[in-house]
Order: C-alpha cells, then structure tokens, then sequence
C-alpha cells in the first residue's frame, strides 16, 4: 500500500466512507443468511399465510434478538462486556485519526467534512462520536421533537477564537444511515428522533413469543428447515403481535422487498440520492469497508458514479482473498462495464491478517496520520 | 469517444494565457483547480505547481511550458461575506516559461511557435508527462536512476551510452548525497553489465578514492568484491597493498617526472638520460660491479681536482648512496675519507691531497691507492635489489656522473635530488612493478585514505596519466575508460600553496587533456566534489552531464552557475535548498534539467559515508 499516494488523495479529495456490518464484528455477528431467507420466505407459495407468519416472526425474531436488543448495553456501559469495548475503541480510533487528520487538511477549496455513509442499524458512532466529543450530523434538528430532514445535513461549524475573533472550520462527520436507525421512528409523514425506545416495548412482545419461535442455523434454508417444524407450531397472537410491534423500527429490514413504509421509502431513495450525488463531485474519494458491496442498491449506484465521473476514485478494503473475490465479482470488476480504472479492491499485503476494523485503523488511517506528521 | 475527450478537457484544464512577454507568459488558473492534486481514472495526477509542466494549446500546435512562479491575489468582486465559496476568491496566476513542443507525439526542445493571449492551458497526462521526462534515445538502453521529486512515482531513466559516454560532474556540499549518487550510478550500470563478456573486455573503470568510503570492511560497495580490484594503499608503513605497474612504465622517464616533480626544462630531460641508461643499470645490479662503480666515480670526482666541485660534493654522494643501499659500511668509509682529504689551493697548484694518519701527504696515482685501500673495506648488503631501487640509484649514479663531467648544472638538478629521497620511499610503499600487470576484472578502486597529503597529488596524477596514456595508445574504437575520482577537489584544485606553479599548471592540463580530448580515445571522467568553486573552469565547463546536490557557498554557486550552460533559472534557485539525496539532473543526456531523488542503493552496496550521530555514541 502506497500510504505517501493515498495520503495524497485524501488530502485533496472530497471524504466519503462507506461501511457495513463488518465494523461492528465481533459485538454483533453479521447478517448470515437472514436476508436470503426473508427473500425466499416472500418468494414462497406452498406456505399459508399463518405458516409464513410463524417463519417470519423466527427469523426477525433471532434478529431482534442477535442484533437489535444488544444495543442498549452499548450506551449502558456500566454493564461489562469485552466485545463491546473492542468494537467500541476501533470506531472511537477511527473517528479520533479521521478527525485529526481533517483537521490537518488545511485546504481553501475543501471544507472539513466527511461523509460517513452506513448500512448499519446499530447506534456505535453515534456512541462513540458523542463519548469523544466530535462534531457530527445525523440529520435531525430540533430538541423536544428532534425530526429528520435531508436539508440538516452538510451544514458546517465554525469556531471563532476567543482572543482575535479568527474563524476556523471544524472537522464535521456526516452521518448518513442509509437502512435507517434504531433510533428513528415514524411519526405519521415524518422521521423523529425516538432514542432506543421501541427496543423495550418490542422486548416485551419478544418474551412472550420467544420460546415459540423455530431455531434455525446459518446454513438453514426455508424449504429443508422451516416447512417441517413449522407444521408442529400453533398460530398464536404473539406472533402477530411481536411483528406488529417489531415495525415500529424505522430500519430497512434485510430482505430485497425492503420497503412497506412509505416514509421510510422517501427517506431511504433520498439518502441514496444523496450517496450519489457525492459521488459526482470532482476529486472524490469513496472508501468502502466492512461491506461486501452485495446490495444491489447501493452497488449500482457506486459503479454507476464510477462510470461518470472520472475523478472520482473508490477503494474497497476487502476482508481477506475470498472477500476481495466476491467483491470483485460483484463489482464486475475487469469487466466492459467499468470505463475507468477507478475502483480498486485492496487486500492487506500481509496474509497472516484479515484487513478487520482495528487494522484498518492502524494500517490506514494511522500510517496516513503518521507520515502527516 | 468525444464526449470522452470533453470530459478530459474539462479535467485537465487550468487557465489560459493571459499575456506573453518574450519566453515568459503568463496563466491565469481556472479558480477549481487549486488543488494540489487531482483524480483521473484513479489515478492521482499532480496540479500545477512552481516546477511542474504545462500544454498550452494554440490550435493544432502543443506548446510545453515550465512554471516558474505563481502569484495569487483576492478578488475583491466575489470576496463579499454573504453567500460565496472559498474558492472563488482565490485569482492564481503563474509565470510559465516556454520549453519545447511536441512534434509527431515526441517531445522536443526548443520553440518554433509563441502562444496567444486566451489560449487554453492543460496538464500533462501521464502519457505527455512520461514524454518529457522520457531521455533516452532509440539506440540507447535505459537506466533507472530515481524519482522525480515532484511527482513521486515518476521513474527517472537516462540513457546508458549518452551518460557513460560523457563527463560526468557530481557536485553538492559535503553529506549531500555525492557519493551516494555517484555509487548509484555505476551500481545500476554494473547490476546490468557485470556478467556480459564484452562488457568486461572493452571496458574499465577506475575509481579514486580520497577518503576509503567505497572500500568497507565487506568491499562490497557498489559490486561484490568478486568484480573488482581493491587497493588500499597507504605511505604509513611498508606493508600495505601495492598498485601494480608494469616494467614498462616503470622505466618511463615520465613517469618518473611525475613522481619527482621534475620541472620540464632540465630535470625531465636529465631523468629521461639517467633511465635510459642502460649500462648503468647493467652495473648497478650485481654487488662487483656496483663496487667497482662506487670507486671509479669517487675517483673520478678527485681526480677532476675541481674546486668548485669541492670534497662536500663527493662526500654527499657517499651518504646519499649510504641511504638508498641501506644496510652498508659505506657510512664509515666516508667518515675516514673525509677526514683524509683535503682541498689544497696556494700559488697555481689547485689539487686533492691525501694526509694519512701520521701526516704525510699523497697525491697523484698515490693517493689513488691511499682512497681504493678505504674502499676495500666496502661492504655492500648481500640481497638482490629491485627494480625500484635500481632505478633510484641509476638517477644518483648519473647526476654525480653529470655533476662531476660538469655536463649539468648542480643548482637545477640538486632539488630534484633533494625530494628524490623522500619521494623515492613514499612511491615504493605504494607501488611494485610487475611483468604482468593483466587483470580479468575491469572495476578498480584504489583508496588513498591513508596515504600522505603530498602523495595524494602525485599519485593520481601518475594512475590517471598512465591509464589515459594507455589508452590513447590502445587505438582501439571499441574500448573504454571511466575514471572516476570522488572528491575531485582534491588534485583539480586551481589554488594551492603547497606546490610550484609549474607543477601545479602540469597537474592541471593533463586532467584538462583528458576532458577535452579523451572523447576520442574513449576516455571519460567522472568527478565529484564538493568544492566547485575549486575546480578549474575549463573543466567544469566541459562536463557534459551534471548531478547538482545541495550548494550553499556563494562562491560553489556562482561557479556553477557561471559555467553550467544547461540549467534553467528555476532549477539553480532550486541550488541551496535541495534536501539531501536530491539532485538536478542537467545536461546532455536530460531533455530538461529535473529534480530528482536519486534511487536506493541495496544497504552491501552503499558507500560508508553515513552522517555520525554524536547522542547515539554517548548512549551508556
């Protein structure tokens, strides 16, 4: 890795990030097979609709569970666990090195922000912006009914010294939740701010269903697993009840058929819409992590940028090989349908590793941040 | 396909012209283009900035300029505090100075065409920007050497005929980087060449080195210790290595004018009769004769009766002999003579008379034996003498010989005498004569590090002579010498207290000989030092490629910048503040004077010239 070239780059480009689930391993497993499966389960025939609402209420179920209720332990941190932390500190150094090394960038024609766009759910950089004091945005203004609007985002902050009246920009981090956020709930046409709110009463509705929901392994599939036992459940109103409650989260669910909500729809195409109009800009730099770039959505947005608009560049940390294959595949790297050479899918040269979050950050960010200095 | 070029167009513009002065024009920048870098097709393309090239487009013709300076000032219409961008504010204008064009997709100095006010300025791509940078001709072979400073990245290759083939010059102060770039030249020249037949045949290099940087414990600097010939040589003590030369040269007058420091008028010539005397030599060589010598030339000096001539002359013979003989009586022999012999002079008779011990007086055929009765007792060392000392003695044979028949002036010759003796025993401890002086390796290094101050202007004068010479005989096209001297300075020096003008102005046009007329004979010089200033301009002027480091004295740069006919305005500014490893390559074998980073050497290879760090060495 050239790290001198990149620093180069980051120093005159606008900053876009794009990440996923991979950033919040080891604290929550990523996704598995749980998208796949809503897919099928929309997709199938032979079940009856009770039968299809037992699966259904399974798999969010293992979801809300694996997923969505552990994330109150993130802000309680009186609570002890070791996975947390760990994910915790490499969002907070990646945030801190981001920071300092946009506050470096002394640039008359950038301005101090980074665009920080995200898959996750989860409220980790909301956690850790607040635990370190940084600025950021997540679209919503207001305090008593803090609301959502794309309108919040891209505004800047300036600070003005105390003794000469000197004004300086301050590094900002858009943060933009593309599937939506725990922390978001719909409120007739609009997105207000909820905290963590919905998790309790779903919980709730969890618990009474809970010991009536199918099991199911990674490699389950809806057809060798779930027609079987779920001829062995009884329709009760817990199901329903919990799936009811479970749509309160705002969140774009893992499954193709994403969008029942109107609102949330608007919402989701907007931020897309957002995503791809920083990708037009000139001297753009799009770095990508932690996803595997198998949305369709957000895929074909990145390569249809990439196609248009020649100075913008993109580099996609892969995981490791295999990774850095299926990326490439769904990128259809190498193929006519890239014009520009302007995507680039980075392993780590030391194969004893995995390129994970932390050495992303020391790897990355840390070795830019080093060689600034 | 066009839409295509829109787009590039729109990337890679900057400005226009907005007035041209002579070769100076002036660019007003595009106010999105202030940044340093930008993104085409990921790949990271410097931005304008002082030093780097500009196209400028005036219809069909492309016009390379380079940008030597840029001015910004607000601009005072959109600077209101209401609604505007930062970038707005900023007017950028560059000076741009016109280099060449491109001809048929080549790159070529020199302009034909002037650009016009409003004519649209582009950066160079990576294709244009590799032309400019491109120095090698189609019959050459290329040669990696570094990086552009300014555009990292960018490989710097040179031409293998149009460098090797030239006068180099490196210069820079001292722990800029000189020996470092000049290793690294002959390191890639040799890590392709090293093991071609040809190569080691036709070629030779040799390389002086003042202060044993380029002989570490490992000698492996530049190539492995295989390749070359390594001499340490030193005027310490007597057994240290010796650089061979053959008989042949040994027995060269000229040579010999070198080491003695012989002025040309009387003392070459003198030197030139006393080696080409060959039976003298034959004399010298056996212990009989050489007595049989010793007593004939005593005699020859008495019976002269010259009282101009005096007994001191011939006594100084005696010890003179004593001293390069070594282990003799001869000592004690002179002692009892000079005590016997006197110069009488009353009334007209002017005549040598011996006094025995018990006072009486001998002249004539009498004393003759009184004196041979001394020299019976002579007793020569019984080892065969060299080939060296041979020589030397050949030289005091002749000069009392000389002196003696009156055939020669004692005031011109007696300072060659003088230095022979100190001269004669610092040249044996660091030369041998040898019948075969071949070697199968064509890379020698010879180190004079530990070798007297006086000595280091003498001998490579004697090495570097002796090769040219041998070359220019050699009427061989195909063959070729590099000499190479670091710390150039050292004897291509115009001022120095220490020796004759004479001397001095010898020393000189010999170096001068070879740089202007060495081409022919496939001679060529590669200096480096760190005093340019020092240098005689002849030679500095006739370089034909220069590898300019860090030059902080005034004196260093105003030489350089007095005698170097390819540097541009910029590049010399550039002159004091390079950083170290960093040079301006400019010359024959540039386009365009470039900055830049000389290439890694592999660390077996380096010269040992690091920096000492004091604080690391006081760490308990």
């Amino acid at each position: 890795m050239d790290i001198e070239k990149y620093k180069n780059t980051i120093q005159d480009c606008n900053l876009n990030f794009l990440v996923g689930s991979g950033l919040s391993v080891p604290y929550f497993s990523t996704l598995g097979n749980i998208e796949v499966l809503l897919t099928e389960l929309d997709k199938n025939t032979t079940l009856t609709p009770n039968e299809k609402t037992i699966i259904r209420a399974s798999i969010l179920g293992k979801y809300f569970k694996t997923v969505i209720s552990k994330n109150p332990q993130i802000i309680d941190e009186t609570i002890p666990d070791v996975s947390r932390d760990e994910v915790l500190v490499n969002y907070k150094n990646f945030l801190v090195y981001l920071n300092t090394i946009v506050l470096k960038r002394k640039s008359t024609i950038l301005n101090k922000q980074v665009n920080l766009f995200t898959t996750n759910i989860d409220i980790f950089f909301e956690k850790a912006l607040e635990n370190n004091q940084l600025e950021y945005n997540d679209g919503f203004y207001g305090r008593f009914k803090p609301t959502f609007n794309l309108t919040n985002f891209k505004n800047s902050l300036f600070k003005k010294s105390l003794h000469y009246d000197n004004t300086s920009e301050i590094p900002v981090f858009n943060l933009l939740k593309v599937h939506g956020s725990l922390t978001w709930e719909s409120d007739k046409d609009k997105i207000v701010y909820s905290g963590l709110r919905a998790i309790d009463d779903v919980q709730v509705k969890f618990n009474a269903v809970e010991s009536d929901l199918i099991d199911f392994t990674k490699s389950a599939t809806i057809d060798s697993h779930f027609t079987t036992e779920v001829k062995s459940k009884t329709i009760s109103s817990n199901y329903s009840e919990f799936l009811e409650e479970y749509k309160k989260f705002a969140v774009v669910n893992p499954t193709k058929e994403k969008f029942q909500d109107t609102i949330l729809n608007l919402q989701y195409y907007e931020l897309l819409r957002l995503f791809s109009n920083e990708l037009e800009k000139e001297n753009t730099i799009l770095i990508v992590f932690g996803f595997s770039m198998a949305d369709e959505h957000i895929r074909e947005i990145v390569t249809r940028a990439a196609n248009s608009n020649p100075t913008l560049t993109i580099k996609v940390f892969a995981y490791d090989n295999s990774a850095k294959l299926e990326i490439e595949a769904n990128l259809k790297k190498g193929s006519a349908a890239i014009r520009y050479n302007n995507i680039e899918v980075i392993e780590i040269e030391d194969t004893t590793k995995k390129f994970d979050f932390k050495t992303f950050n020391d790897e990355f960010l840390k070795a830019i941040l080093d060689k600034i200095d | 396909m066009s839409n295509e070029s829109i787009v590039e167009d729109s990337i890679f513009r900057i400005g226009k012209v907005t007035s041209v002065d002579g070769r100076t024009i002036k660019v007003s920048v595009d106010k999105a283009k202030n940044s340093s870098h930008l993104i085409y097709k990921g790949d990271l393309i410097k931005n304008v900035s002082v030093g780097s090239y500009i196209k400028i487009i005036k219809g069909f013709t492309i016009i390379i300029g380079k940008v030597e300076g840029e001015f910004t000032y607000e601009d005072k219409i959109i600077s209101s505090k209401e609604y505007s961008s930062d970038k707005e504010k900023i007017n950028r204008t560059l000076s741009v100075s016109l280099l060449g064009f491109f001809n048929k997709k080549e790159f070529e100095r020199g302009i034909k065409e002037m650009p016009l006010v409003d004519s649209e300025c582009y950066l160079l791509n990576r294709i244009e920007f590799n032309q400019v940078h491109d120095f090698i001709r189609k019959t050459d072979e290329p040669l990696v050497i570094g990086t552009l400073t300014l555009e990292k990245g960018q490989k710097i290759t040179v031409g293998i005929d149009s460098l090797f083939a030239s006068h180099i010059g490196i210069f820079g102060n001292t722990g800029s980087g000189k020996s470092y770039t000049l290793a690294k030249l002959y390191f890639e020249l040799f890590k392709i060449y090293k093991n071609n037949e040809k190569f080691k045949q036709k070629s030779n290099f040799f390389l002086l080195d003042f202060n044993g940087e380029y002989v570490t414990e490992s000698e492996n600097v530049i190539i492995p210790k295989d390749y070359k010939n390594i001499y340490r040589l030193t005027t310490k003590n007597n057994d240290g290595q010796k650089y061979p030369i053959s008989k042949e040269t040994l027995y060269d007058h000229s040579f010999w004018a070198i080491v003695l420091e012989a002025t040309e008028k009387t003392q070459t010539p003198f030197l030139r009769r006393a080696i080409g005397n060959k039976s003298l030599a034959e004399k010298i060589k056996t212990n009989d004769s050489l007595k049989e010598l010793i007593k004939n030339t005593f005699w020859l000096g008495i019976a002269k009766n010259d009282g101009e001539l005096g007994q001191k002359v011939l006594i100084e013979f005696l010890s003179e002999l004593y001293y390069s003989l070594g282990h003799s009586n001869l000592l004690n022999i002179r002692d009892a003579i000079r005590e016997r012999i006197t110069f009488y002079a009353k009334d007209n008779k002017r005549e040598f008379v011996y006094i025995d011990t018990k006072g009486e007086w001998y002249w004539d055929n009498n004393m003759k034996t009184k004196i041979l009765e001394h020299f019976e007792e002579l007793e020569l060392p019984d080892i065969e003498i060299n080939d060296l000392d041979v020589l030397k003695l050949q030289i005091i044979f002749q000069y009392y010989d000389e002196i003696i028949k009156g055939f020669a002036n004692i005031e011109h010759l007696a300072p060659l005498i003088k230095r022979l003796g100190k001269n004669f025993s610092d040249i044996r401890k660091v030369i041998e004569a040898k019948e075969d002086v071949s070697t199968s390796k064509n890379f020698t290094i010879v180190s004079l590090k530990e070798v007297n101050i006086h000595m280091r202007k003498i001998l490579p004068l004697l090495l570097c002579k002796q090769l040219y010479e041998k070359q220019k005989t050699k009427n061989d096209e195909t063959s070729h010498l590099n000499i190479i001297i670091d710390e150039a300075h050292n004897i291509l020096s115009r001022d120095s207290n220490r020796e004759s003008e004479q001397w001095k102005d010898y020393r000189l046009e010999t170096f001068e000989e070879i740089i202007k007329e060495g081409r022919k004979f496939g001679v060529f010089l590669t200096l480096a030092s760190q005093r340019p200033s020092d240098i005689s301009s002849t030679i500095i002027s006739q370089l034909h490629n220069y590898f300019l480091h860090r030059l902080i004295n005034n004196n260093d740069i105003i030489a350089v910048e007095k005698t170097i006919s390819y540097l541009d305005k910029l590049s010399f500014e550039y002159l004091p503040i390079l950083p170290t490893g960093t040079c301006i390559l400019a010359g024959l074998s540039a386009q365009v004077p470039v900055v830049i980073d000389i290439g890694a050497i592999d660390e077996e290879f380096e010269p040992n010239n690091k920096t000492r760090s004091l604080i690391e060495n006081w760490k308990e």
